[in-house]
């Protein structure tokens, strides 16, 4: 008898210690978390985290990827070009654990007709540790912005928490858009037999953004962007294996009929990694007409609640003729 | 798992574990962690692991043979007609060469996979004018983690054996857990068979106070860790990687930042290792008492990385002090010098072994070479100069044993491990020079009082941590001084006080750590070494 009056009171504690150690994670949690989606705010990737400041319902297409995706896709001409809406959740190496965050965080507040997931971070090798503090970060925000401790103010403890500001150029970066860094494309895409598969934790992170787009009745749309340093043969046959498994659409911008002619002297900023403006725009417009010719999705243009679309797409021309970009 | 400190270890490896091995039978536990301690180590070294394995068999095989020399020199011995002292000698040749082969083989691995490449550095330009050509790039192999910590604890199994300080193990893979226990496979500390190989042959079971107390123990670790060290790197990186140009006071600041670096990463490091060892039953010998309480640079090496300085004080410094040539040494020494001087300046020889050995067993590289040789001249000085401040002092009126004195010994000793530090921490023997020459010459205040040494890494919020935690662990290493025992005490209130503190503990890491964001994990530094 005694002993299991023992007994339970060692369970007793071990869980007053467990409800304890969550509330305190859940408070300090509410405390330190941006009360904006704003850098000043102290949000962390806010460019990519500007998707949860748009109204409502209103972004059609998702764009997800790293690097390769924020220089490649440009909303803004997009929508010029085919008045579609869209938001690139990108942001630098990403990896598909924190691509699954952001995607579950956009989907919180919109509902996309499709999502676009550039190929280059399916192929990133991930850490079970690092996708294990992801998590951790998901549930307790304060994993990821306990940093925030140096600029707390009284607004942290009894403000809401909000969303309200989104990026100008919906997540595209014109950070590098006139530089030039010409590639050797002497290997590019060179035919092989060799296969680059997933490995088995990407694969299960890949299964798992496919159910959360069936879910939200979006669908999920793998393309691969030109790229002489990343992208290859190997890599193009095993993302095809591995569309053709998850039974999703896949274009390969570098290869075939949907391949985009790069000038890969003049379109790259950096050696073949990335495009400048210039690629992009090749890049953008081949996306939107394979969205409008095959996805359906509705041209927003003459639609008056779509206003501010055309305000920012205006900004986004006088940019462009800042930089002596061409803006068509 | 390149680090204890990462959410694989602590989150997932140890709890699996300390979980299998409470649930296995009390036969197999012992199985069960060598199995964990293969596990941890393949994960981070792979097929380096047969070097690891290799060690274990030739320690246990001539460990075999050394009690079957001291057998039957016994039984030989017994014999009435033989000359005693012939077989003494012969079986003492005997016994030298087979420790020997296995010291040589030991070191050797550990000398090819790791100074390799250094000696062919060295060697190359001295052999060049000769018209020999050295190769580089030594075996590429790559460097199993821990051999520097693995090979110090087998060679000593080796020699205790041959000393019949301990008993020759018959079962390899009791030695086996003792070499690669995971918690100290990385770091130490190097413990000695007869400290640690029964007690986790034993399979104790897991008891509640043994958790608790372990799991208190490496979460002080991981705050020192997360809170102090990881936090500093950044800072410490800025000024020595050479991505800043900085006047001598920023190179002092380092110098100290650096230190306490060091210490919270091993030190915590440590305390992981002791605290996880507890949570299996095992007392893992101390590397730490009080480092900066020293008032010598010979003290301060009795109490920083306790476990290597009596490795080498047992091992080398000894040995090399009681033999032939150095007795020799010292006699004559003693006719020129007198009975108290003599001895120390022969002495200087065993020492010059012992920081040689100490600075190469640190890296292969000239600063630890310069370190090494740093802190022979330290200790070996200080050892001769110690009677004339005795003498000095009562006449300059100092009172020898007074609080004022004794601050005052700590404030040099201080100074004097901040340089070696410095040293330490240099990227190679010139660069440590031009780093001192930096602070002697270029000493300045400027960047503190512009603010410049606020945006290396480091702002205010930042010093300000580090500095109330370094008072914490400074009251604390004050209490221990003065033979309290803080933590024992504090594991004496109730279990919920206990279990409130832990719980503050630990939000304390989550918040106040240097983790996630900009800040990139540092893997333990002792680890390289």
């Amino acid at each position: 008898m005694m002993r299991v009056a023992r007994g339970a009171r060692r369970v007793l504690g071990a869980l007053a210690i467990a409800a304890a150690v969550i509330a305190l994670l859940a408070l300090s949690s509410r405390v330190v978390m941006p009360k904006n989606n704003q850098t000043e705010f102290g949000q962390i990737n806010a460019a990519a985290n500007g998707v949860m400041g748009e109204p409502a319902d209103t972004i059609d297409v998702l764009f997800l990827g790293d690097s390769e995706a924020f220089s490649s896709f440009s909303p803004l001409q997009l929508w010029g070009e085919q008045g579609i809406t869209s938001y690139v959740c990108a942001t630098s190496a990403q990896r598909l654990y924190y691509t699954t965050s952001l995607l579950a965080r956009a989907l919180e507040n919109q509902g996309p007709r499709v999502v676009v997931l550039e190929t280059n971070c399916i192929f990133s090798p991930m850490s079970v540790g690092d996708a294990a503090m992801r998590a951790l970060s998901d549930l307790f925000p304060v994993f990821e912005y306990h940093n925030r401790w140096k600029s707390l103010t009284v607004d942290d403890f009894v403000g809401p928490v909000r969303a309200t500001w989104a990026d100008d150029l919906k997540g595209f970066r014109l950070d590098h858009a006139t530089q030039v860094k010409p590639a050797d494309a002497t290997t590019y895409m060179q035919e092989t037999d060799d296969v680059q598969r997933l490995s088995r934790f990407n694969w299960l992170y890949l299964q798992e953004i496919k159910r959360m787009c069936d879910a939200a009745g979006a669908r999920l749309v793998l393309v691969s962007t030109p790229s002489t340093v990343n992208w290859n043969m190997a890599r193009h046959r095993g993302m095809a294996q591995a569309a053709s498994e998850l039974m999703v659409d896949y274009y390969d911008l570098n290869v075939g009929d949907t391949k985009v002619e790069i000038d890969w002297s003049s379109e790259t900023y950096d050696a073949g990694d990335h495009l400048n403006l210039s690629g992009a725009q090749k890049v953008t417009s081949a996306v939107g007409k394979i969205l409008r010719g095959s996805y359906d999705i509705a041209d927003h243009r003459q639609d008056a609640a779509y206003d501010g679309w055309n305000d920012a797409y205006a900004r986004y021309r006088q940019r462009l003729s800042q930089l002596g970009a061409a803006t068509s | 798992m390149k680090s204890y400190f990462s959410l694989m270890v602590l989150g997932l490896f140890v709890p699996a574990a300390v979980a299998l091995y409470q649930l296995a039978p009390r036969r197999a536990r012992p199985l069960v962690l060598l199995a964990a301690s293969y596990a941890f180590f393949w994960s981070i070294s792979g097929k380096l692991l047969a070097f690891l394995l290799f060690s274990t068999l030739s320690v246990w095989a001539t460990g075999l043979v050394l009690e079957e020399l001291q057998r039957r020199r016994a039984a030989e011995m017994r014999d009435p007609d033989v000359d005693r002292r012939v077989v003494k000698r012969r079986f003492a040749r005997y016994m030298r060469a087979a420790v020997a082969a296995c010291v040589v083989a030991n070191l050797g691995v550990l000398a090819a996979l790791k100074y390799l490449a250094f000696f062919e550095a060295v060697a190359a330009p001295l052999l060049a004018p000769l018209g020999i050509e050295v190769p580089q790039g030594g075996l590429r192999l790559g460097v199993p983690i821990g051999i520097s910590f693995y090979t110090l604890s087998a060679v000593s199994y080796v020699v205790d054996v041959y000393r019949k300080t301990s008993p020759a193990d018959h079962n390899p893979v009791r030695l086996a857990l003792f070499l690669a226990f995971f918690p100290q496979i990385m770091e130490g500390p190097i413990a000695r068979y007869n400290e640690t190989a029964c007690s986790l042959w034993s399979g104790r079971p897991v008891t509640a106070e043994n958790l608790f107390g372990g799991t208190a123990r490496a979460l002080w670790g991981l705050a020192k860790k997360l809170i102090v060290a990881d936090r500093v790197n950044v800072f410490v990186k800025t000024v020595f990687d050479g991505s800043a140009s900085v006047d001598g006071g920023v190179v002092a600041l380092a110098a100290v930042l650096y230190t306490i670096q060091l210490y919270c990463d091993f030190s915590g490091t440590m305390d992981f290792a002791v605290g996880v060892g507890r949570i299996f039953g095992t007392r893992l010998p101390e590397n730490f008492r009080q480092p900066f309480a020293s008032r010598t640079a010979s003290e301060f090496w009795q109490r920083w990385h306790v476990t290597l300085g009596a490795w080498f004080r047992d091992y080398v410094f000894y040995p090399v002090s009681l033999s032939k040539p150095i007795k020799r040494l010292t006699n004559g020494s003693r006719h020129l010098l007198g009975n108290r001087m003599g001895p120390l300046a022969a002495s200087g020889v065993a020492l010059a072994c012992v920081w040689f050995g100490n600075g190469l067993w640190h890296g292969a590289g000239g600063q630890y070479l310069l370190f090494g040789a740093y802190y022979f001249v330290l200790i070996w000085l200080g050892g001769l100069m110690a009677p004339l401040a005795e003498r000095l002092c009562p006449r300059l009126g100092i009172d020898h044993d007074g609080a004022a004195w004794h601050a005052w010994q700590r404030g040099r000793t201080l100074v004097v491990i901040f340089i070696g530090e410095l040293i330490f921490r240099a990227s190679s023997a010139p660069e440590a020079l031009g780093l001192l020459g930096t602070l002697a010459s270029g000493f300045s205040l400027a960047s503190f009082a512009d603010g410049t040494v606020f945006s290396m890494g480091m702002d205010a919020a930042d010093f300000g941590v580090v500095a109330c935690a370094v008072a914490v662990l400074a009251a604390v290493g004050r209490l221990r001084e003065r033979g309290a025992h803080p933590v024992r005490r504090a594991w004496e209130l109730p279990v919920p006080v206990r279990a409130a503190a832990m719980v503050a503990l630990a939000f304390v890491i989550v918040i106040f750590g240097a983790y996630g964001g900009s800040y990139v994990p540092v893997d333990p530094m002792y680890a390289q070494f």
